[in-house]
Formats: structure tokens, sequence, C-alpha cells
């Protein structure tokens, strides 16, 4: 009994190892598609940032001087990212990024949107 | 079974070492097919492993001792709730159990990472089935826990029987605390490998950067909550059956458990300087490596290391396969590290010592100092037994007196580190935010000293304590008042505040959950009461402000022990107040006794009390104890799990669109 189930699961685990050679697929995984989700991710960070920062700044933890500052150095880095991101797709879509800024500022606004309390947003 | 477990241990070594050497191959060629094959394979080794597992807890149950593992740690009369327990009672079921948890953790590993970490994951996938295939190859070559039992045969030799019982568990394992204790340990020691690969993988395949620190971040603090755990309730059961009356002896396997946790303790937080500033990222390769050599080390010193204790699979002859595995470990790790150093430099330096960041390379500094210090205590003994002939021990009053105002520094950074901001804090803003905490806890210094507490040390430890829970409740205060004004009740302002950056408010409740533990520490170790009482039937005696009288006794034959309950009526003053019973049993195949203490817990103190003797003439020994605030340990217990749930709870993610896609509105979204 127990031998029958050991040999099943020997050819269970050769089966399931040697499928993707019958099924071929295509490139290694990894390359300039996941360097870009990267990318994405990375940004999506900031924006969570900033809306941290915010909150720090109205809590009192973090002085107006020090909130510009950290948050000048955030937008800073989202464009950064976005102009890498933006470079990254030039092969594929031919055409360069337009108003950069004014992209970041609408993803910076939509973020705050997500991320602040219900009753923040609602209109008053 | 035996077959069964026997062909599935040497199936999953066969299924880890392609896993491993597949997964390299793949990436190196380009061979796509090859990479999904070995990442299959590298999942496969969880059910493999799990097979394995699941014959031997049969063989268990089914009584099957002609498999040595089970003759030597089970018997017929073995209540069957420690089928489980007895699994791992050994070094080959601990090895099995362990190699299951690794299993099943590379495999979520693996898969949660192969879109986020794509290009590194064959490395990472390699380096953890490598680890894996290691332990399957231990169980393979020197720790078969299907191996057949032998008895002696004609002319000497050893002979394949069946006996008609086995020897039995270890009465120490059987207690409710080994159900979990045990495992969470190895779990917690062997999930380490885990955000080591991430990283160590990372780095093999030239991504230098930060790619790899939320997913080591996440499986770090797994693996970190659960070893945590496991030590705190390894405290709780030497609490109750070791009969000693602590909960924590500086023993070497204690120590080996808690210096990785300390280490990834470190790690956890120097992380977010890491993801959040671009900074740290050699310190936190090095901590990652640190903590897995240590989890090795961890390994070496239980399974057959040079130190007994009553912790460890005493006696056997692994040691020196772990010890060669552990320097395998070191070679490795600090060998990736030193081959790609020089692209692991931080974005911006440190620009002022009043920020998060320098509060967080303080707090690892304190965290790696008490590493070392209880290192050194495990390692010396080892060294001068090696040196010379004669044998040193170094005792908990070391630890304690090294260690304890590291511990009491630690705390006082984890009070500041919260108020401060990343990059610079304003003395201003500190002072604001200091004032209110640091003006109550001196004056709940004041008050303790006015009340009559002697103990410097102790009226210190209180304040600083005091300190760290005001200077959260009052960032928990701001906050949740800066949000309530936007409109809405304080209470859901307050949930808010706690999802909108899960991370850091999980952190406040675990450092809650410290400062409870360590509330519970100083009233146990600073004021403590203690009596040796001998006492006959009827009589009383007397410990702290209690009396405890000896109201009966029973005694309990079994084919394996002899066991007596002894029941005790408590008394204050003239009021009973309620009846302890106190367990005492021994095992003449094992010779040796095992207890359960009599304890009567109330948020302010225990009354503790232990048989250790029970004379000829019908006199009960006791171990009585006041020991104050103890209930607070376990209290903790509960309080480190819900902080360490927010805290990896994933935030609503924010799906930002790609660069280049052409939408006029609604760029971003949250998804639950």
């Amino acid at each position: 009994m127990g031998l029958t189930i050991g040999v099943l699961l020997t050819l269970a685990a050769v089966t399931v190892i040697a499928w993707p050679f019958v099924r071929r697929r295509g490139a290694v995984p990894g390359g300039p598609s996941s360097r870009g989700f990267e990318l994405r991710r990375a940004r999506g960070d900031i924006y969570r940032q900033v809306r941290q920062l915010e909150v720090d700044h109205s809590a009192g933890l973090v002085g107006k001087a020090e909130f510009r500052s950290q948050m000048d150095e955030l937008r800073v880095t989202a464009a950064r990212l976005l102009r890498e991101e933006a470079a990254l797709q030039e092969g594929d879509a031919g055409q360069p990024l337009a108003d950069p800024m004014a992209r970041l500022e609408q993803e910076i606004a939509d973020a705050r949107a997500v991320l602040a309390p219900a009753q923040e947003r609602s209109p008053k | 079974m035996a077959d069964l477990g026997f062909m599935a241990i040497v199936l999953g070594l066969g299924v880890a070492l392609y896993a491993a050497a597949g997964s390299i191959a793949g990436k190196v060629y380009g061979a796509a097919e090859l990479v999904v094959s070995a990442r299959r394979a590298a999942y496969l080794t969880a059910p493999i492993a799990l097979a394995g597992a699941g014959a031997l807890i049969a063989a268990f149950a089914t009584h099957d001792f002609s498999i040595d593992y089970v003759f030597a740690h089970s018997n017929r009369v073995m209540d069957r709730e420690f089928i489980w327990v007895a699994f791992y009672a050994g070094n080959g079921g601990s090895l099995l159990y362990v190699t299951c948890v690794l299993a099943i953790m590379s495999a979520a590993a693996i898969h949660l990472a192969r879109r986020r970490l794509a290009d590194s994951l064959p490395y990472t996938t390699a380096i953890l089935m490598a680890i894996l295939a290691f332990f399957f190859l231990v169980m393979v070559v020197w720790a078969n826990p299907f191996s057949h039992t032998t008895c002696p045969g004609p002319g000497g030799s050893q002979v394949a029987c069946v006996p008609d019982d086995g020897r039995g568990i270890n009465p120490l394992l059987t207690h409710p605390g080994m159900w979990v204790h045990p495992p969470l340990l190895m779990a917690g020691l062997a999930g380490i490998a885990v955000p080591f690969a991430y990283a160590a993988g990372a780095l093999a395949a030239g991504r230098t950067r930060d790619e790899w620190a939320d997913a080591a971040r996440v499986s770090g603090i797994v693996s970190w909550a659960i070893l945590g755990t496991g030590i705190l309730i390894g405290a709780w059961w030497a609490y109750t059956i070791l009969g000693w009356g602590g909960y924590w002896g500086w023993d070497p396997i204690e120590n080996v458990a808690l210096m990785p946790w300390l280490t990834m303790t470190a790690f956890i937080h120097s992380i977010m300087v890491q993801k959040r500033r671009g900074m740290f990222r050699m310190w936190n390769i090095v901590l990652l490596n640190i903590a897995f050599v240590l989890a090795q080390f961890g390994m070496f010193i239980n399974r057959g290391g040079p130190v007994v204790s009553v912790h460890s699979f005493a006696g056997s002859a692994l040691g020196q396969v772990f010890l060669g595995f552990m320097l395998l470990s070191l070679v490795f790790a600090f060998g990736v590290f030193f081959w790609r150093y020089r692209w692991l430099k931080s974005d911006r330096p440190v620009e002022s010592f009043l920020s998060r960041e320098v509060a967080f390379l303080l707090n690892n500094f304190l965290l790696l100092g008490i590493t070392f210090v209880t290192l050194w205590g495990v390692v010396f003994p080892l060294i001068t037994e090696f040196a010379s002939d004669g044998t040193v021990t170094v005792a908990t009053p070391y630890f304690n007196r090294v260690n304890g105002p590291l511990f009491l520094g630690l705390l006082a950074i984890m009070g500041i580190g919260p108020v401060m901001a990343w990059r610079r804090s304003s003395m201003r803003s500190l002072g604001r935010w200091l004032l209110l905490p640091v003006g109550l806890a001196v004056l709940a210094a004041a008050a303790m000293v006015v009340a009559g507490m002697r103990e410097p040390l102790a009226v210190v430890a209180f304040s600083v304590l005091a300190f760290v829970v005001l200077v959260i409740l009052e960032e928990w205060f701001r906050s949740t008042r800066a949000r309530a004004r936007a409109g809405g009740n304080w209470a859901a302002a307050w949930l808010g505040v706690i999802a909108g950056n899960r991370p850091r408010h999980g952190g406040y409740i675990v450092h809650l959950a410290i400062v409870t533990v360590a509330f519970g520490v100083v009233g146990t170790q600073f004021f403590d009461q203690r009596a040796d009482l001998v006492l006959k039937r009827g009589e009383s005696g007397a410990v702290g402000s209690y009396r405890l009288e000896y109201a009966n006794l029973k005694i309990e034959e079994r084919s394996d022990r002899t066991a007596q309950l002894a029941h005790l009526n408590v008394y204050r003053g003239n009021d009973r107040i309620g009846t302890l019973r106190a367990w005492h049993a021994f095992y003449p195949d094992f010779r040796q006794a095992s207890v359960r203490a009599g304890i009567r817990s109330t948020p302010v103190e225990d009354l503790y009390v232990v048989p250790t003797d029970f004379l000829e003439d019908g006199r009960l020994v006791l171990r009585a104890s006041v020991n104050p605030l103890a209930m607070w340990l376990w209290i903790a217990g509960p309080v480190f799990v819900i902080g360490t749930a927010v805290a990896l709870w994933p935030q609503p993610a924010l799906e930002v669109r790609p660069a280049k896609a052409q939408v006029a509105a609604g760029l971003v979204r949250g998804t639950a």
C-alpha cells in the first residue's frame, strides 16, 4: 500500500516536472516588462508616502519646512520613476511622454483621493 | 508506512536538487522551460515532504513499532493527543517537520514573488532548494526517521524486529505548550531562509537596488513573528513544567533561538529605512546574513552540538554535519555579499542625528549588542572547554548584568523613535512631542518612590515603560484628532489612522506587547518572594501575604509513571481565597520527574507552588513563590500576534497605470 502510494507520487512528480517541456511557452521570465512593473510599483509607494507625509504634517510630527522639503524630494523621485518607465517603453510606443509633471500631479491627486478617509473625500 | 516515508524523503532530495540545479541552469542558459520546470519541482517538494510527515504520523497512530523512531518516542499508554508532539520529539522527526515547513514556505515564497521578482527568482529558488536538499539529505543519510527497529540476534548481530511496546515519550514533552512551542521555534528558524534567499538571489542576479526589500520584509516579519511567539510559549512551558519558578534561564538553547529573533528584529526595522529612503542596503544584507547563520548555529547547537540542555537532542552525532552546513552558509552568504557590495551603496547619506533613520540605526546597534553579548555567553564555555581541561559556565547574572542595561536602552529608543521624523527633526518639534510623556514618566517615578519602591533600577525601568506607552498613545491621539477634524467619530478616525499606515501602527502594537513583557520581567525579577515549605497534612506555611494549607494528596499509578496530586488551600489572612493543585510524577523508564506547578494567577501577582518531594513520613516538600506581574508576560502574546497581523495586513494596492497609458483621468486606482 505504502509502496504503491510512493510509486504513484514519483510518477506524478515526474509528470509535473516534465510538463513545461511538453508545452513550451516562451522567454525566460524577467526583463523589460518586469522592470516596468517594478517602476510602477515604486511609483505607487511614493504616492502612499506623500499621503502619509501629509498625515504626519497635520498631526504635528513633521514641521512646515521639513514637510515641503520632503514633499519636493518625493515628487522628484516619482518624476524620475515616471521618466524611467517612459524611457523603458520608448521602444514599444515610439513617442516620448507628454508633460510628465502634469501627469505626476494628476497621479498624486488621484492617490490622495484613494487613500484619504471617506469623510475627507466627500465634497463639502 | 516506512516504505512510503523513505521513498518520500529520497524523492524529495532528488526533486529539490533538480529544482536547485534546473533554476540556475535555466537562468544562465536562457531556457525558459527549464526555469518553469524547476519552479514546479520546487512547488512539489511541499506535498512530497507532507507525504513523508503523514506516513510518520500514521505510523505513530497505528503503533507501528517496526519503525525505530516510533518505538523510541511513543508507547501504547501515551495519550493520543501527544502523537503530534512525538512526531518531532527526536532528531529524525523534527528534521522531517522542519523540511515540511521549509518546503511549504519556499513554495509560497516562490509563488508569491514569481511576478515581482521574476528576474532574480531562479537564484532565490536555487538557494531555497539547496537548503531543503540539505535537510532531505541529512534524513536520508544520518537521521532517517523511517529506519527499522532492530533487536539483538544470534551471534551479537542486530535483526529487524517489531517490539510489543515502545519506550514512550519524554515526560517533559507531555504538556500542551509542546503542541506549539517546538513547531513554532523550528518554523521560525527555518523561515529565516526565505528573506535570506530573496536578498541573496537578488544580489546573485545583479538586482542590487530595493527590488527584494518588500518580499524580504514581509517574509522576515512572518518568520520573526513565528519565532517570537514560539519563544514566548516556550517561556510559559518552562514556567509551568520545569518547576524552578522561572520562565527564562539564559539556557544555550533558549539563547540560540533568541539571537536570530533579535537580529531579525533589527532587520525588520532597518528594512523600512531602505524602502523609504534607499539607505542601509549593505547593512540589511549583513543583518539577514547574520540572522541566517545564527539560525544555522541554532540548528548546530540544538542537534547534537556540544551543549547539553533540557531542550536539545542530546547525544546526537549530527553536530558536525550542521556545523559544516553553518560554515558553508557563512561562506556563501558573505561571499555573495562581497561579490556585489560595491553596488549596494545608499542613495543618500544620513542628514541629521535627530532623524528616524538614526533612531533605527541605534535600535539596530543595541539589538546586535544584545545578540553578541548572548552569543559570547553561549560560545565562551565552548572555547574554554576546547582550550583547556576545565569547564566554565556562564550563568544568568552575566546575561542579566550586561543585557539588562542594553534592553533598557532599547526600550528608551522604542519611545523616542516614533516621534523622530524621516531625514531630520527639529529640537523644538521633539520637545513639543516628548514634554508630556517625559513629564508623566518622571511623575510616575516620583510616585513609585513615594509609595516605597526602593529598587532604583525597577523605578527607572517602570518609568521608561510608561514613557514608551505614553508616546504611542500621544501619537495615536494627535493623529486621530487630526483625522477626526475632517468629520466622523473618534473611533472611526483611530481605526482610519491604524489602517492608513498598517506597518507603522502594527509596529506600535507590537511595541506595546514588548512593553507588556518587560512589565512582567521587571515585576518578577525585582519583587518576587520565595519560601521552601515542609508541611504535614493539615499544616500550613506562609509565602508573601499568602498562607498555604496542605489539604490532601491523590496518588495515581500508571504503567509508565507514579503521579501525585497535592491539593492546597490558599488563605489571605483568615479568608480562604482558593485551592491550588500541584502535580508531580515520576517516570521510572526515563528516571525523570515531571511537575505541573499550581498557579493562582491575577494581574497583580502569581502565587506559584511546585511540589519537589514527598517524604516517607507523609510530609510534602514545596517550593512556593509570589511572582508579581507574571500574568503580563502571557498577556503580551495575543497583543504581539495582533500587532504583527496589523503590520502584515496588506495595504489597499495602488494600481498605477503604465507611464505611456494615455488616459485623461483615473490614473490611480485603489484595490482592496
